[in-house]
């Protein structure tokens, strides 16, 4: 029985190798990487997620303390969470990887800038924030237009609000 | 994760998942995806069942007979001289059908190989510089090693951070407006 799963395993993944490229069903590449290509910052951090301990710590000792220090910390994080919850935040990794570098720097800058606010005004940053993730373009023009949006936010907060969702996809 | 189906890379995705070759956040995406998504639990079930008719398959029993008659053939062709014997041996159908079971196996391997030949990747430069006789695991392992790069690892776990922060669940009611 072995035998024959591992023949039927092989021959479905020696059919699927040798189609022809040109038979290939149109559509984003191929999910395989390529020869060479290095792998991405979310399979690194898996790859370190997975690791024995020791391996991690070999792996860090490449950093100085401080950095270390809050490598370990973030990491931790990661580590603690749900599988559920590890998947969306990859996922909206994915979507901020997505932007261009320059962009992705605004992103920052604007957080730092929110990080800044009370925690109580950053709390209800946060809540509207999530409301226009979840909002098409059109959507999230209209609300950030609104009376409401602009009665509960002051100009600073609006302008991060605002900016923020300009970069979202 | 977007839809296999949709995409219409079901077939490779379904035999990385069965054959255990995603890594584990391809898997887990998979499932979660699975979770929500008909088209690929159905597909993904099919192929379990699959598997599990293979398992189910029971060989017929062997009969009382067998033995005696096996001794007997034995003893049969003790008695003829030698060269009867290895004639008797590659000329009789039953060597062929012993090796039956391992033909498709050797057929796979050969189109597997043949198929990696023709489409397969190329060699990456760095494995030229392996010592010879170095384990492939220990050189697979090099190589993430020497791929992984702290830095870019610490810009992703802050991004993530800040991401995670920004996504927070509120933990508290939420507070009266606040006007301009």
């Amino acid at each position: 029985m072995t035998a024959l799963r591992f023949a039927a395993a092989l021959m479905l993944a020696a059919g699927l190798l040798s189609v022809p490229a040109a038979a290939q069903p149109p559509g984003p590449p191929a999910r395989w990487k390529q020869p060479g290509e290095p792998p991405s910052p979310i399979d690194q951090l898996e790859r370190l997620r997975l690791m024995s301990p020791e391996r991690r710590e070999r792996f860090l000792d490449r950093l100085p303390p401080q950095r270390r220090a809050n490598v370990e910390r973030h990491l931790q994080n990661y580590i603690d969470m749900t599988d559920a919850q590890r998947a969306r935040l990859r996922e909206q990794y994915e979507v901020f990887r997505q932007l261009p570098p320059e962009k992705q720097q605004v992103f920052r800058n604007l957080f730092g800038r929110f990080m800044n606010q009370p925690p109580a005004r950053q709390e209800l940053m946060r809540e509207e924030f999530q409301r226009l993730r979840e909002m098409t373009p059109l959507e999230r023009q209209k609300r950030l237009d609104s009376y409401e949006f602009h009665y509960r936010f002051q100009p600073n907060e609006r302008e991060i609000l605002g900016r923020l969702a300009m970069l979202l996809p | 994760m977007r839809c296999p189906i949709k995409v219409g890379n079901e077939a490779e995705v379904l035999v990385a998942y069965t054959t255990g070759t995603m890594t584990p956040a391809e898997q887990e995406a998979f499932e979660l995806h699975m979770a929500e998504c008909a088209g690929c639990r159905e597909l993904a079930g099919a192929q379990k069942s699959v598997w599990g008719a293979l398992d189910l398959w029971k060989l017929p029993p062997v009969s009382d007979e067998f033995d005696r008659k096996l001794h007997a053939r034995i003893a049969e062709e003790a008695r003829l001289p030698w060269w009867k014997r290895q004639w008797s041996t590659l000329s009789h159908l039953g060597f062929w059908f012993s090796w039956k079971p391992a033909i498709p196996v050797g057929v796979a391997c050969a189109a597997l190989v043949g198929a990696f030949v023709l489409h397969g990747p190329a060699m990456h430069p760095a494995m030229h510089n392996v010592a010879p006789g170095a384990a492939p695991a220990a050189v697979r392992s090099q190589q993430d090693a020497q791929k992984m790069d702290v830095d870019e690892v610490e810009r992703a776990l802050d991004d993530m951070d800040m991401l995670k922060q920004l996504d927070a669940p509120a933990s508290a009611p939420a507070r009266a407006p606040q006007g301009s």
